[in-house]
């Protein structure tokens, strides 16, 4: 894979050792400008070491690492945002202040930082919080501060490590409005997460690394293909028939059994050979893809997902 | 440096917001003035008792087996001798005199012994002092020379004339101007010490580096950091030393302040001390700082990093301890070591430079070392900052810092 002119994101075999240990073997992918990328990964796999790389926080053994074409720094830190796994703010300064000192190291003047500032606080219900102190709000208020001052130079990259964290359902909701907000607005957007389901919902390409390098990385539908393939659920009444050449029965119970079909197998195949099955009839037959997180879990096994 | 200028402003600010931030400085001259008030009022009040205490009826009796008490001495206090000892006891006893002083045949191995009616803790003691002072009236006027008294009882002045290559010179006139570098670091110390080792540590706290350093190199950030510090050390100084110079020249008389301006018209500047003092002072402070600031971003609280701004400051302030040494003209491998070796060079080369005892070679090699020192404390105040605050809750280890490569000179 070589990286491209035109992405938003691209690196290029990175890696990254530290000391005798290699974190990041060979990864190389890219970002596109206005599309929701899924940067997934189980705790440790090296997902937070690839953004700070990315970053210049961390200076990569080997591989090129850049964002509009070149290499980051905080000359042109107006064209991104950042929300970081490892979140927090000056604590002891008031809200409206720590917002509108990022605005301006983001290089808005004072005035319209204000302004920008008070206007976002008063749409996520923190209007009249403005002059608080921020450790006197709660974990969830301080993390629409912090996802405020993420977005509030209307960023070309939004690079988000673990957006939900801390969440309450009702601020996930707002949290993922917002991210979507900035997408249609026209932002690039690299999201790390756990939450498969708010992958598959929003991100339009993913990359799943393991062991330093990408164990799958393509479009939501290329990896669904990649992993698993199609599965069958099946309702029944009889003796389900055992045909290795078609499928392998994955879960059987009296009634309803899951079928992994065979390479070359497809459904409707399947399905023809079972009704001339004698004494053999079939309720249901439900052909489906296996989901982002069942993926998830057959990458990186029970014991890894567990630690996620 | 980018976003040098909004670091600097946001640190200044949010200080000059905080509370505590005024309270702690103002309470230096608060309390001095406190202080200088009540000692005031102690003078005026005692003065004032004193002339009362002159100015009321006080009848006494005096029992003299020295013969050194005068007749004249007596009759000026209106006293009179009575013979037995015993007798004047009873007298103040019964209340018929308000005082009896025994002096014993010899005044210099027995002590006088007072009798007197009680006037309260604080009125008690002008008894001794009376008996004292009729015993020093007695024995100038039989010495017969208040001159001689003088002499005695160590209340000759002397004038001292120093010449250095034909001129007169005044040593404590010259060594004002390096003295005030050697204060002003003292004074950075005592005042911005804390200041400098939590400036970082709170970053690592909060976890806040991470988004700082996509908008801010850490280059820009800690020496604007240092920057704001050196602004807010001076507006420090500036609130202590407003109030004494307004108290010296609206109230000098009445707060009974020695009048100051013969001596300050005699400071002399010399060019090279003041410029070596001025030298030390901008190396010592970024040795200091850079010290500070690289600890309080390679530990991972305050409270864990004050542990080491202790060490620091000991090993600073020991050229203190051989005060005598430094002071001294003559060659000693103490004073030598004190001034070369980097934490304590500063105080020990600062301190010879303000008393002349500081050789040319001496002082630029020293002052090599420690701004050479200095360089080294905030490239590595820089360089564990980078890395040592996104090890958020971990200390780092040197070889952690070493074995990182640094990203580019601009960051």
């Amino acid at each position: 894979m070589t990286s491209s002119d035109t992405s938003l994101v691209a690196i290029d075999h990175f890696r990254m050792d530290f000391g005798k240990k290699t974190v990041i073997k060979d990864l190389s992918f890219t970002v596109k400008s206005g599309e929701i990328f899924g940067f997934l990964g189980s705790n440790g796999s090296g997902k937070t070491t690839t953004i700070r790389a990315l970053l210049g926080l961390y200076e990569p053994t080997g591989g090129s690492l850049l964002i509009n074409g070149q290499p980051f720094s905080p000359k042109n830190g107006k064209t991104l945002g950042y929300l970081p796994e490892e979140r927090g703010l000056y604590k002891k300064e008031s809200v409206i202040d720590v917002m509108t000192y990022f605005g301006q190291l983001k290089g808005i003047d004072r005035n319209s930082a204000r302004k920008w500032s008070l206007n976002y606080l008063e749409r996520v219900e923190l209007g009249e919080h403005a002059k608080s102190k921020l450790d006197k709000l709660s974990g969830g208020m301080q993390q629409k501060v912090q996802l405020g001052v993420t977005i509030m130079n209307d960023p070309e990259l939004l690079i988000l490590d673990e957006p939900t964290k801390g969440f309450d359902p009702v601020n996930r909701r707002l949290l993922m409005d917002i991210v979507d907000e900035q997408n249609k607005r026209g932002a690039g957007i690299m999201m790390v997460t756990h939450q498969m389901e708010e992958v598959e919902r929003l991100c339009s390409r993913a990359l799943l690394l393991k062991d330093g390098k990408a164990e799958a990385y393509g479009t939501i539908d290329e990896i669904k293909d990649n992993f698993g393939g199609q599965r069958i659920m099946l309702r029944f009444k009889g003796n389900l028939p055992e045909k290795p050449g078609l499928y392998t029965i994955s879960h059987k119970e009296t009634s309803y059994a899951e079928l992994t079909p065979k390479e070359g197998a497809e459904p409707d195949r399947i399905l023809r050979e079972l009704v001339t099955v004698p004494h053999f009839s079939i309720s249901t037959f439900d052909v489906r893809r296996p989901s982002l997180d069942e993926i998830f879990v057959t990458v990186y096994g029970h014991k890894e997902v567990e630690h996620a | 440096m980018h976003n040098f200028n909004t670091v600097v402003r946001f640190e200044l600010v949010r200080t000059f917001k905080k509370l505590s931030f005024w309270l702690s400085i103002l309470a230096i001259p608060v309390i001095t003035g406190i202080v200088v008030g009540i000692v005031f009022f102690a003078n005026q009040t005692s003065s004032d008792q004193k002339e009362e205490f002159t100015k009321q009826p006080f009848s006494l009796v005096v029992n003299d087996q020295s013969s050194i008490i005068s007749n004249e001495a007596l009759k000026q206090l209106e006293a009179s001798r009575i013979t037995d000892k015993e007798a004047g006891i009873q007298q103040v006893k019964e209340g018929k005199v308000d005082a009896f002083f025994y002096y014993p045949s010899d005044v210099t191995k027995n002590p006088i012994e007072v009798y007197n009616k009680n006037d309260g803790i604080m009125n008690n003691s002008k008894y001794t002092s009376l008996s004292e002072s009729l015993l020093k009236m007695s024995a100038t006027a039989k010495v017969g020379s208040s001159q001689l008294i003088n002499i005695i009882t160590d209340q000759v002045k002397s004038q001292q004339v120093n010449y250095e290559k034909g001129e007169v010179i005044n040593p404590l006139s010259r060594m004002v101007a390096p003295a005030i570098f050697l204060i002003i670091f003292y004074a950075i110390i005592v005042l911005l010490g804390n200041q400098m080792l939590t400036s970082t540590t709170e970053e690592k706290e909060n976890r806040v580096t991470e988004m700082l350093l996509t908008s801010v190199s850490s280059r820009s950030l800690i020496v604007g950091k240092i920057v704001a510090l050196i602004v807010l050390g001076f507006v420090q100084i500036l609130v202590i030393l407003i109030p004494g110079i307004l108290a010296y020249t609206l109230g000098r008389d009445a707060l009974n302040i020695p009048d100051l301006s013969g001596f300050i018209s005699t400071i002399q500047f010399e060019l090279w001390p003041t410029l070596l003092g001025a030298a030390l002072l901008v190396s010592g402070f970024l040795l200091f700082t850079g010290l500070l600031v690289a600890i309080g971003a390679a530990m991972p609280t305050a409270k864990e990093a004050n542990s080491f701004f202790g060490l620091i400051i000991t090993l600073m302030i020991v050229p203190f301890w051989f005060f005598p040494l430094l002071m001294s003209s003559t060659p000693s491998a103490v004073v030598t070591g004190l001034s070369y070796f980097p934490l304590t060079a500063p105080f020990a080369l600062l301190i010879r430079n303000a008393f002349n005892t500081l050789p040319l070679h001496e002082a630029l090699i020293g002052l090599v070392i420690v701004f050479i020192s200095g360089i080294i404390a905030i490239s590595l105040a820089i360089r564990i900052f980078r890395y040592g605050t996104l090890e958020y809750s971990k200390r780092l280890s040197l070889s952690t810092i070493f074995k990182r490569k640094e990203k580019t000179a601009s960051r």
